[in-house]
C-alpha cells in the first residue's frame, strides 16, 4: 500500500458493510424503499466503475455516500423535469377580493405545530418522512438539501442548476406544504 | 367566522399592505437571511393585523426545529435496513461486475 493511502476499497464486502448505511441515507431523502434499494445498487456499481479514481483519502463509506448523494440529486432532477406546474392555488386565494389571503381552513389551526403533551419522537419522525414523500420533487430536493443536509444556498443552486430566486420560492413552498401536511397528520 | 371576516377587512384596508402569501414568503426568507428594512416593516405591519400569519410565524419555526432533530436523529441511527432479497440482489450484481472486470 503506498504511504499516502489511508483506505482501500473492498467491493466484495460493500453490501454487508455499507448496505444499511447507504439504504438509510437514501430512505431519509427519497422515502421510497424500492427506489432507495435501487439507488444503493446503482451507487455500488458506479463505485466499481470509478474504482481507479479512488485515492484512499476518504473512508470507503464516505466515498460511497458521496456517490449516492450525486445519484439522489440526479433522481430529483429527472423527476422534477417532468413535473406539473406549481402554484400556491391550493393554499392562498388566487383572485380578488382578498387575493393572496389564506383560503378558508388552509391557514394554521393553532399556534403550535406540535401537539400538546408528550412528544412522541418516533411518531413525529415517521410523519416527517411521509410528508417528505408527498412533496413535489423539485421542492423536496431544495428542502432536503437545505434542511437535512444543511448545505449552502449557492451550492444547492449549482447542484440543481436553478436560480437563487427560484431556490427561495421552492424552499418557501416546500415549507408551506410541509407545515400543512404535518398539521393534518396530527389531526388524523 | 367573525374573526376571519374582521381579519380580511383589516388586511384589505391598505393598498400598500402585503398579502398573506407575501407575508409567509418573508417569514420563510427571514429564517435564512435578514430582511431589508422595507420588507421587515411590511411584515411587521401585516402580522399586527393577521392572526393566521402570526400562527404561521410560530409554526414555521417549529418546523425548522423538527427538521433539525429529524436530520440529526437520522444521520446517526435511522435504522432502515435493506431487505434481505435486496441485499442478495445487490451482492450478486456486484459479484457479476467484479467477475466481468
Amino acid at each position: 500500500m503506498p504511504k499516502n493511502v489511508k483506505y482501500l476499497l473492498e467491493p466484495e464486502h460493500w453490501a454487508d458493510r455499507h448496505g444499511d448505511l447507504l439504504f438509510s441515507y437514501a430512505m431519509v431523502r427519497v422515502s421510497d424503499a424500492e427506489k432507495s434499494a435501487d439507488l444503493v445498487q446503482e451507487t455500488f456499481l458506479a463505485g466499481l466503475k470509478a474504482r481507479d479514481s479512488y485515492r484512499g483519502q476518504a473512508a470507503e463509506a464516505t466515498w460511497l455516500i458521496s456517490i449516492l448523494k450525486r445519484k439522489i440529486i440526479d433522481y430529483y432532477r429527472s423527476r422534477a423535469a417532468r413535473q406539473e406546474k406549481i402554484t400556491d392555488g391550493d393554499i392562498f386565494r388566487q383572485e380578488e377580493p382578498f387575493k393572496g389571503h389564506w383560503l378558508e381552513g388552509k391557514g394554521p389551526h393553532s399556534r403550535s405545530l406540535l401537539p400538546e403533551g408528550k412528544l412522541e419522537e418516533k411518531e413525529l419522525m415517521e410523519i416527517i418522512r411521509l410528508c417528505l414523500e408527498y412533496l413535489p420533487p423539485s421542492m423536496a430536493s431544495v428542502f432536503i438539501l437545505r434542511l437535512i443536509d444543511e448545505e449552502e444556498t449557492t451550492d444547492i443552486c449549482k447542484e440543481l442548476d436553478i436560480s437563487s430566486s427560484n431556490f427561495w420560492v421552492l424552499l418557501h413552498r416546500a415549507k408551506l406544504k410541509m407545515r400543512s401536511c404535518v398539521e393534518k397528520r396530527w389531526e388524523i | 367566522m367573525i374573526k376571519q371576516l374582521k381579519h380580511r377587512m383589516m388586511s384589505g384596508m391598505s393598498r400598500r399592505m402585503i398579502s398573506c402569501e407575501q407575508a409567509t414568503y418573508l417569514l420563510s426568507l427571514k429564517q435564512e437571511q435578514s430582511l431589508g428594512f422595507r420588507q421587515w416593516m411590511q411584515l411587521k405591519i401585516h402580522l399586527m393585523s393577521c392572526y393566521l400569519c402570526r400562527r404561521y410565524a410560530l409554526q414555521v419555526q417549529d418546523l425548522q426545529e423538527i427538521m433539525e432533530s429529524y436530520s440529526h436523529s437520522c444521520k446517526g441511527n435511522c435504522e432502515h435496513r435493506l431487505a434481505e432479497p435486496d441485499r442478495e440482489r445487490i451482492k450478486s450484481s456486484i459479484n457479476d461486475e467484479l467477475g466481468a472486470g
